[in-house]
């Protein structure tokens, strides 16, 4: 797997999606408990607004000098005792990983929460190669014992609920326990406390890395990213290119915005900021360090007209508000990145070809838009990709047709007052019981939920150019 | 160390940004505000310290209060209360200089994270019942505390035991992250490396990925304990 988390077709996942009923009862209360609970934070802050630009300004100076920041990053890193490796695709840096994980002999590898390696396919590449990677998210660790997808950037077994969760950790784990999420996680802690002490490597990713001291700022609230980086002898961090802030001064407002937006908090629980490997002397984290850093598609983002959602700090804060996502969730879009944010970069990191009707996963209401703390258009960006799809053609052709006739139409004014007023009155004669005769493209989709109104048998504007002789 | 393939991933990058390479940013323009940098430094540091010890007890941290004369007796009242057991304690000046770690080293089974004790620094603090760090800092905004580690700091103290008991002195309370990072920013200035390993902590650790439903301690340490030094 990489983004891609379905081989079903769009209309299929939905499908499924929409009847999944556990699924959506999960998204509603999510979207109503993390937007209550980031409403109250945003309240708690003040001056939202003005926090909002100043996190866009920074994000904009950072893609603006990203070369720059990266060469500085990379020479600090270097300098602290790390190794960096550039990665330009998902498979030099999924290389890399494994060939650092052969060199130590790796057995065992122990993963903090990270939407990049996700991304990237990593896991499947390690697996290959015999090395057990074991999720240590809570979430995530669910995910993976019952061979499922992260339907959430940042609660990822969102769509599930306790009573799966304990068949799960039945069958896979013999565990005896009761459904509460009390017990289930205090059983989890210790099965998963001895695979922290067996393994050989530990991986995270990266929510920001500091270009002036070579720093990487994780955020996390349930300890194990500690674990993975104190454990392990070998800590291998993987980040997306564009996550960089220039120095902690800028961090203290990117994780400022990242926690009250991602899950309503001030802070999370824990904020560690790692440097380097360890230090002369100590006696626990890990000896060696290395940062992969991957480019895999971002670089084309950023020459592009979607440069802008390169400014992501991935709160997931625009799932949380979306009336799509609370519909559909996030199997439904079939990307590890779902929602508004999702719609966005599916596309630009996985091609049209197999992400071209996520655009279309949205009402353009422009929630999204109003809760995103650095202000990406998300809305706005799109509706670019609709264009895009739209002008390469690979829209249905009813649909193309479609549209050609109504802009002949629309460019000719006796067809079309021809056509309306004809349509007025042969419409009342077709459209039976709210259901009209030809069921194909959006009219077919329309009328499967809706009905149609019973025709009046005049058109607006014949009504219009009447309404004051009657 | 070595830096692989940055040459011609920057080069890329640049061309695609349309410009000529740089290796030097332009410098980062003014904030557009300073609420980062202003917010809570209205507040004297007692009432600081207060709004630091109210908030931490939302976030499930277990407050107490201690003078310099018996913060060692405090110590030893919490760790009874915690079930005491096996000890685990940084070898840091400032907690001797307070009579902590005599304290409990005179009451319990308790081991000293140094780095003459190389491996088993490991599995005593995996053993241990309670672990006890002092902080370099707290941080009023969100009632959490900065460790940073060193060679007699292990990250292990704050993490492995199933009770964390944090030292923390009322006037190293700072505002938020940006007096924080401005701590930094100077050090790095000055030329310094950064800590190998900060963290900020607030609260035992936690998770919400089962229904949404609060859990404490799930891989971290189940109870946080603050004992706050009256030093003002």
């Amino acid at each position: 797997m990489s983004l891609k988390t379905s081989e079903l077709p769009f209309k299929e996942r939905v499908e499924r999606q929409v009847h999944n009923e556990i699924m959506r009862r999960a998204v509603v209360k999510a979207q109503e408990t993390i937007g209550a609970n980031r409403q109250k934070m945003v309240d708690e802050l003040g001056h939202w607004e003005e926090w909002r630009e100043a996190a866009k300004q920074i994000r904009n100076h950072v893609l603006e000098n990203l070369d720059a920041y990266l060469h500085q990053l990379s020479e600090k890193v270097s300098q602290n005792g790390g190794h960096v490796f550039f990665a330009e695709t998902a498979e030099e840096a999924t290389d890399y990983i494994r060939k650092i994980a052969l060199e130590k002999n790796a057995k065992k590898i122990v993963k903090s929460k990270s939407m990049v390696t996700e991304e990237i396919g990593m896991n499947h590449v390690l697996e290959a190669e015999g090395i057990k990677v074991v999720e240590t998210d809570l979430g995530e660790y669910l995910l993976q014992i019952a061979d499922d997808k992260p339907s959430h950037i940042v609660v990822p077994a969102i769509h599930k609920d306790r009573h799966q969760i304990r068949k799960d950790l039945q069958e896979k784990l013999g565990y005896q326990g009761t459904e509460t999420p009390e017990e289930m996680t205090a059983f989890i802690r210790k099965v998963i406390r001895r695979d922290f002490l067996e393994a050989d490597i530990g991986i995270s990713g990266c929510n920001f890395a500091v270009a002036e001291t070579g720093s990487l700022c994780l955020v996390t609230n349930e300890g194990n990213l500690r674990l993975a980086t104190t454990m392990p002898k070998t800590h291998i961090a993987v980040m997306g290119m564009e996550r960089i802030a220039p120095t902690f001064k800028e961090v203290d407002v990117l994780i400022t915005m990242l926690c009250r937006s991602a899950v309503g908090a001030k802070l999370t629980g824990y904020n560690t900021w790692l440097t380097g490997p360890r230090l002369e002397g100590e006696t626990d984290g890990p000896e060696d360090f290395h940062l992969v850093i991957v480019d895999n598609g971002r670089s084309k983002i950023l020459e592009s007209e979607f440069k802008e959602v390169l400014r992501c700090i991935r709160c997931g804060a625009c799932l949380n508000t979306c009336p799509a996502y609370r519909q559909i969730g996030g199997h439904g879009y079939g990307s590890i990145y779902p929602g508004p944010i999702g719609a966005v970069i599916s596309p630009l990191l996985g091609g049209y070809q197999d992400f071209k009707e996520l655009p279309y996963a949205c009402s353009l209401c422009s929630g999204c838009n109003s809760v995103c703390p650095v202000k990406i258009p998300l809305a706005q960006l799109i509706l670019r990709h609709r264009e895009n799809i739209a002008q390469s053609g690979m829209t249905p052709l009813t649909e193309r047709l479609s549209i050609k006739g109504f802009n002949f139409a629309n460019a000719h004014p006796a067809i079309w007052d021809g056509s309306v007023k004809i349509g007025a009155k042969l419409a009342g004669r077709f459209i039976k019981n709210g259901k009209a005769p030809i069921r194909a493209g959006a009219l077919a989709e329309w009328t499967k939920a809706r009905d149609l109104p019973q025709p009046e048998g005049e058109s607006f504007r014949s009504w219009f150019a009447n309404r004051e002789k009657n | 160390m070595t830096i692989q393939n940055r040459d011609t991933f920057l080069d890329k990058l640049a061309q695609r940004m349309g410009r000529p390479r740089q290796t030097k940013a332009e410098p980062m323009p003014s904030p557009v505000n300073n609420y980062a940098a202003t917010r809570l430094t209205e507040l004297t540091q007692a009432e600081r310290c207060q709004a630091f010890m109210d908030f931490a007890k939302v976030m499930m941290v277990d407050v107490a209060e201690a003078t310099e004369a018996d913060a060692a007796e405090k110590i030893l009242e919490l760790c009874g209360k915690y079930g005491g057991g096996e000890l685990v304690i940084n070898n840091d000046e400032r907690l001797t200089a307070l009579g902590i770690t005599q304290a409990v080293q005179n009451r319990y089974s308790t081991h000293i994270w140094t780095p003459e004790a190389a491996g088993d620094n490991l599995t005593q603090a995996e053993k241990a019942n309670i672990g006890i760090v002092y902080a370099e800092y707290g941080l009023t905004e969100t009632g959490g505390i900065v460790l940073f580690s060193e060679k007699d700091r292990g990250r292990a103290v704050s993490l492995l035991p199933e009770k964390s008991i944090v030292v923390v002195r009322k006037s190293t309370v700072l505002p938020r992250v940006a007096q924080l990072a401005q701590v930094l920013h100077e050090k790095a200035q000055n030329g310094e490396r950064m800590p190998s390993c900060i963290n900020i902590i607030a609260g035992p650790s936690s998770t919400a990925d089962i229904e949404l439903i609060k859990v404490v301690g799930v891989h971290g340490p189940v109870a946080k304990i603050y004992l706050v030094i009256d030093d003002l």
